[in-house]
């Protein structure tokens, strides 16, 4: 675990001076810098348990394994990762504010695993997004605002209406992008988290 | 002292007695233990290969049903294993000749696990899992019950590393049949993992293709 750390360290300061390009909307117009709240369309309803089948390859590892979201109360969501097997993982709670691990493996326990998901799962899961610029183009609306220390954009199908993108963005550098895809309600079908500066992707898919 | 340590032993032991009744579970007599264990021992070491369907449930106390996939589960004495999840998604895990083969809907790894004595332990559990025999003293405290239709061994893991992974395993055996029906891993939150064993064929016919993923 400690060669993981290292390697961790390593990659996140080597990434610090190889950043990649500029973040900017493509193909949109600033429209309107009107503050608004977006909420979150998914993983919204607190009587559904959201449940996907989940690879993660981090850092040259793979791990497959069940992630279980679930909204405990209003601004609250309760995560669960747990082995094809069933064995639990990590169990933590994460809210815009707080972010508590109710268990972990020894293996896993790592301040800078632990930092990534919470920011990870605090960015997919906000209940709502303070947004004050409104891009618009010919298929998409996008909606940018400050949050966690950066700016999200949200990317909006028209002609469906449903959140296909959120970008991650600090010193206007794309740090993590998730990519929403069918969706239904508040359920989505596909999930994946891709970080810019870290080799870190999780694919999510519903069961 | 010794009164707070007797009122605790008696509030413990109330419970445990209205656990035990509530679940209606009664420990075996040290007589019938012994006849247990001897009969599961002898039926296991005739068990040259198993064929078998499951169900398992994940309970997470949080959500409002438990997680349900399933599968198929083959095999052959003493270590050849291939447990296969096809329901609702596709994961199969081979332990084959000191290595495990895993095949994650499509994807295909392979590595060495002879060196790691945490997959020995892990293989050895599953396939005691399975067969019933896993009354190994030295690495579980076990303990002994039945109720009105199974026999039941609980096993508490003695070494840290498997302490880690699972806090207890149940094993139900039905009273007229010395093959495990059910397995329930349990963890400290009272969350837990139940296994429930279907269409049970012993001894059945064994290919190499069941053991490639």
């Amino acid at each position: 675990m400690q060669k993981l750390a290292h390697q961790i360290l390593l990659i996140s300061i080597l990434f610090v001076f190889t950043a990649c390009g500029t973040y900017q909307p493509k193909n949109v117009v600033l429209t309107t810098t009107k503050s608004k709240n977006y909420i979150n369309p998914y993983f919204s309803d607190i009587t559904q348990d959201y449940v996907y089948k989940t690879s993660i390859e981090v850092f040259g590892n793979k791990l497959g394994g069940v992630f279980v979201i679930k909204k405990i109360d209003n601004q609250k969501h309760r995560v669960v990762l747990t082995t094809n097997f069933g064995n639990k993982l990590i169990d933590f709670e994460v809210s815009p504010t707080a972010f508590t691990v109710n268990f972990i493996i020894e293996a896993l326990e790592n301040k800078r695993l632990l930092k990534i998901l919470e920011t990870d799962f605090r960015l997919l899961l906000y209940p709502s997004y303070l947004v004050d610029k409104t891009f618009t183009g010919e298929n998409q609306v996008v909606y940018a605002g400050k949050q966690n220390k950066g700016t999200v954009f949200l990317h909006i199908n028209k002609t469906k209406n449903f959140l296909y993108k959120l970008s991650f963005t600090k010193k206007s550098k794309e740090k993590i992008t998730f990519e929403f895809e069918e969706e239904k309600d508040t359920f989505v079908g596909k999930l994946i988290i891709s970080h810019h500066n870290l080799p870190i992707l999780i694919k999510m898919i519903k069961i | 002292m010794i009164k707070i340590q007797q009122v605790l032993f008696c509030v413990t032991l109330f419970f445990t007695m209205q656990l035990s009744t509530l679940a209606q579970e009664e420990k075996l007599s040290s007589t019938e233990m012994e006849d247990f264990k001897r009969k599961v021992i002898k039926h296991s070491s005739g068990i040259k290969s198993l064929k078998t369907n499951f169900v398992q449930y994940k309970h997470l106390g949080f959500l409002s049903k438990d997680i349900e996939t399933s599968g198929n589960m083959v095999f052959k004495a003493p270590y050849l294993l291939h447990w296969q999840y096809t329901n609702p998604y596709q994961y199969s895990i081979i332990f084959k000749d000191g290595k495990i083969h895993i095949n994650d809907q499509g994807d295909k790894s392979s590595f060495d696990a002879s060196s790691n004595k945490m997959f020995e332990k892990i293989n050895k559990l599953i396939v005691g899992s399975v067969s019933g025999n896993m009354f190994d003293e030295n690495e579980f405290s076990i303990s002994y019950y039945k109720n009105k239709t199974h026999y039941i061994a609980k096993f508490v893991p003695k070494s840290e590393d498997l302490k880690q992974v699972i806090n207890e395993i149940e094993m139900y055996f039905p009273l007229t049949k010395l093959l495990v029906a059910q397995v329930k891993l349990n963890e400290s939150s009272g969350d837990y993992t139940k296994i429930v064993f279907k269409n049970q064929q012993l001894n059945a016919k064994i290919s190499t293709s069941d053991f490639t993923n």
